[in-house]
């Protein structure tokens, strides 16, 4: 996990670190391409410049011009240019680029130039003085050769001497220089002076054009188109250099986008399963609580019951050993009464009593007869109780319900006696139904006391039965208070009860219900507010089976009803 | 000194932990009877021995001894004493004992109604009388108890009985509804004398009218209806058939009742143990040898039978057995 963490972390830092490499590379121009035009247009503003400056020197020449205005003009223009070459901007640029030696070496030519074109000037100067003097001289030996009228010959060579020293002084490189020599020669025995002169002016036109050779032999414009060549090398080389890594980093940051969307992909599928994982989840907690609130529910239904039936068995258990303890002394006194009686008799039958004592005799044996009857009565409540709690019977066998009936109401007579009176309408020969006694006793002991619950002050209680087909049927009917339809909506649920908190379990109908639903029978009731309630149980004859019954069924039985 | 008239009154012991109850009995027998009484079940024993009583009647609750554990020595020191327990409590195990131990003739419940009391009474005494003009007949070792259940080493096959190698030897009626229990049954008594099986009761009188039967084995509720009908009408017919009762769920009253209507001879909880059945079976097959000898007494404990009360008479199988046999026999 941790090690998973520490991958992701260091791939986005790399990723980041990458992108932002490619921006800074492809947003990095040492050269500013706007300002390398400019400069680029300096180059060509001192090539113009330089280039204007040769036409001039041939056009000084040429005219003869000693006005040397435009070759200032253009040479400071020249030197202005290349000044503005040495400005930090350019040098900077030029240095980027790796240029610096050739800047430099056109700065030198350029002083060079300059020093040539003052040379150039002087020379220009003699030039023109040589020339005009020449001219002047041989204008004046030709006038006095042709007011001399001496040699024809001589006076034709001046003139082409004249000719050719023009033309040799007008092209730049003279190709008459031969003609000049031979024609020189023919003169210089005649006219010295005049071949002096030529030779001078000669002389000087090779002087200048010497010095016009040197500066056009000059590097410069070579320089200057390397230089040009090289800056926009170096631009174009940047640009691509630029362009590849904006095509690097747009190629980056598409991978990117790709790893992210995917990564969004699959975050949204994520959270799609989340969402979904969540829904299932909350329906399954939902699931669970309900069946756990369910189970809770059953649990303490369950155990309300337990406790129900461990009270029942316990309460079994002390009334059988009561039984027993109360039928010991009930057994002599009853024995002894009787036995009294018959002595009485005996004796009264002997006669010889006054008639007083005869009268006591016949009081007493009234009163023995009361006695007995009392005793019976407790006899009878001792083995109803006995039947009812049922310990050591088996836990199903055939049951006659009129019997259980009246053991349950024998057993409810407390709250019954005086105030209600019982109707029964038992089915004479109602069959015997298999079942488990005790709880079937419970049933009606449960339904007796309800109805004798809901009756106050005095009212009837109506219990009859009968047989609907293979069934059963017992009704408890008693003229109670009646329920209403919530009430009867749930008085069969485990833990309802309109009693006062503290009074009533909320248990004796839920647990009526089961015993009927574990017999395979059915309760109903019907009941209005103020017109009393009547359940009526359907029971099978067979309710339990009598053979298939397990032990462990048996045991289970055994400890939830004693 | 004792008259002659002292002589011929029958002897009765009574026994209980409550003195009172020891009064009100002395009161109701002392002019017909000899009475003793004593609240010590070993005091009783003593006397016993010295003074050989008709009729032991002992109450089951009692501190140091229980009437059944009383009962069952008495019956080691005089089998000729009629035993009756009187209780005021169905303990179920107590009575469960008081039948397959103790042997006991009937069982008076608290509180007693004279009449009743004073029937048992005579008729224990009656039987008693019988029993003393017959020679003494040695049982057979008991089966093994049912806290040695758990030991099957303990199991006897079911050998025949010496007294039968000169009779027929009389056999075995099974009575259960359940064909797999009917068929265990059958595996278990496998081998030894005759085994007959029945699932009705018109099957059952069959095979008694046509084989000599002397012990019927017969389930405790048959077509959901309880035995003790059968019992009772059997006992009316056969004097000297052994009954021996099955049961998966043990009922205090109904065994009392087996006993009180039906002498029911052994009364044995279902899941069996062979060698406990087996035992049992042997127990029983000798009583109906002993019972055959001594057609006398047979017939005294059959006629001595209360007839059932209304109420727990079923009528249609006491109708069937009278029927059958009045028609067959």
């Amino acid at each position: 996990m941790f090690l998973r963490r520490l991958v992701t972390l260091v791939a986005v830092a790399a990723a980041l670190a990458v992108f932002s490499l490619l921006v800074w590379k492809s947003q990095q121009q040492p050269l500013d391409a706007v300002q390398l035009g400019q400069q680029l247009a300096q180059l060509e503003q001192v090539k113009r410049s330089a280039e204007q400056i040769e036409p001039e020197i041939l056009r000084l020449r040429i005219q003869r011009d000693t006005d040397f205005q435009t070759l200032d003009t253009l040479q400071a223009e020249w030197q202005a240019s290349v000044n503005q070459l040495s400005s930090r901007d350019f040098s900077q640029a030029v240095q980027q680029a790796g240029q610096a030696p050739l800047l430099s070496a056109y700065r030198n030519g350029a002083q060079n130039g300059e020093r040539i074109l003052e040379q150039l000037r002087e020379r220009q100067l003699e030039f023109v003085a040589s020339f005009e003097y020449f001219r002047s001289h041989a204008e004046k030996e030709l006038s006095r050769l042709v007011t001399e009228g001496e040699d024809e010959q001589l006076r034709a060579s001046v003139v082409a001497l004249v000719d050719a020293l023009a033309v040799y002084s007008l092209q730049s490189r003279p190709d008459n220089g031969d003609t000049l020599e031979s024609l020189l020669a023919r003169i210089a025995q005649a006219l010295p002076q005049l071949a002096a002169s030529a030779n001078q002016l000669k002389d000087d036109k090779d002087a200048l054009q010497q010095q016009a050779d040197s500066f056009a032999a000059l590097p410069l414009r070579t320089t200057l188109a390397q230089l040009d060549q090289r800056l926009r090398a170096a631009l174009q080389q940047q640009e691509q250099a630029s362009q590849r890594y904006t095509l690097a980093l747009a190629v980056f940051a598409g991978a990117l986008l790709l790893v992210f969307g995917l990564i969004g992909l699959r975050l949204q599928r994520s959270y799609g399963a989340l969402d979904k994982v969540n829904a299932n989840l909350e329906k399954l907690v939902e699931e669970r609580t309900g069946e756990l609130n369910r189970a809770l529910n059953e649990l303490r239904a369950q155990q309300a019951h337990l406790i129900q039936s461990e009270k029942l068995a316990s309460l079994g258990q002390m009334v059988a050993g009561v039984a027993h303890e109360i039928n010991t002394p009930l057994g002599y006194a009853n024995s002894n009464v009787e036995t009294i009686k018959e002595s009485l008799a005996i004796v009264h039958k002997a006669g010889g009593l006054s008639d007083d004592a005869d009268e006591r005799l016949v009081e007493a044996d009234v009163l023995l007869e009361d006695a007995m009857h009392g005793l019976a009565q407790i006899d009878e409540l001792v083995k109803s109780l006995k039947n009812f709690s049922r310990v050591d019977r088996s836990a199903t066998e055939l049951f006659d319900l009129n019997e259980g009936l009246d053991t349950a109401l024998k057993i409810c007579q407390t709250s019954l006696k005086g105030r209600i009176t019982i109707e029964k309408d038992y089915h004479s020969e109602l069959p015997k139904v298999h079942c488990a006694p005790s709880q079937i006793n419970q049933v009606f002991l449960n339904l007796i006391n309800n109805g004798a619950q809901a009756i106050e002050g005095e009212g009837v209680m109506r219990l009859s039965t009968r047989q609907v087909g293979d069934q059963v049927e017992i009704r408890v009917a008693d003229t109670g208070c009646g329920m209403d339809a919530d009430t009867q909506a749930h008085i069969f649920e485990p833990f309802f009860t309109t009693k006062p908190v503290g009074e009533g379990t909320g248990l004796g109908m839920s647990i009526v219900f089961r015993i009927i639903e574990d017999h395979g029978g059915r309760i109903t009731l019907n009941s209005a507010p103020g017109e009393g309630t009547e359940f009526v149980i359907q029971l099978p004859m067979q309710a339990v089976r009598s053979e298939a019954q397990t032990p462990q069924a048996e045991t289970a039985q055994a400890a939830n009803w004693g | 000194m004792e008259t002659d008239s002292e002589k011929l009154k029958p002897r009765l012991l009574f026994v209980d932990d409550e003195p009172r109850v020891l009064v009100a009995l002395k009161s109701i027998f002392r002019t017909d009877y000899e009475v003793k009484t004593t609240t010590s079940g070993a005091e009783a024993l003593d006397i016993l021995d010295e003074w050989p009583a008709e009729v032991i009647v002992s109450d089951q609750r009692m501190p140091t001894m229980s009437g059944v554990q009383l009962l069952k020595q008495a019956a080691e020191v005089r089998p000729q004493t009629t035993r009756v327990l009187l209780t005021g409590y169905s303990d179920l195990d107590a009575v469960m004992s008081s039948v397959n131990d103790s042997e006991i003739f009937r069982f008076v419940t608290k509180p007693w109604q004279r009449p009743q009391i004073r029937g048992t009474i005579e008729a224990a005494v009656r039987l008693a009388r019988e029993a003393e003009q017959q020679p003494r007949i040695t049982p057979p070792p008991p089966p093994p108890q049912a806290d040695e259940e758990l030991a099957p080493a303990l199991a006897q096959p079911a050998a025949p009985v010496d007294a039968s190698s000169n009779l027929d030897q009389a056999g075995v009626l099974i009575l259960d509804p359940d064909a797999s229990e009917r068929a265990y049954l059958l595996q278990m008594l496998d081998g030894g004398r005759p085994v007959f099986a029945a699932g009705t009761l018109d099957e059952a009188l069959q095979l008694l009218d046509s084989e000599n039967i002397g012990t019927v084995i017969a389930e405790s509720l048959i077509d959901g209806e309880l035995v003790t009908s059968l019992l009772n009408g059997l006992r009316q017919v056969r004097h000297d058939l052994v009954c021996v009762v099955l049961t998966r769920q043990p009922d205090a009253q109904h065994i009392i009742d087996l006993i009180n209507y039906g002498q029911v001879y052994r009364v044995l909880r279902k899941p069996l143990n062979p060698g406990l059945l087996r035992g049992t079976v042997n127990m029983a097959a000798w009583r109906h040898d002993m019972l055959q000898q001594r057609p006398d007494q047979a017939r005294r404990i059959s006629l001595e039978l209360p007839n059932l009360p209304a109420e727990r008479k079923n009528a249609g199988m006491f109708a069937k057995i009278r029927q059958f046999f009045g028609a067959t026999s």
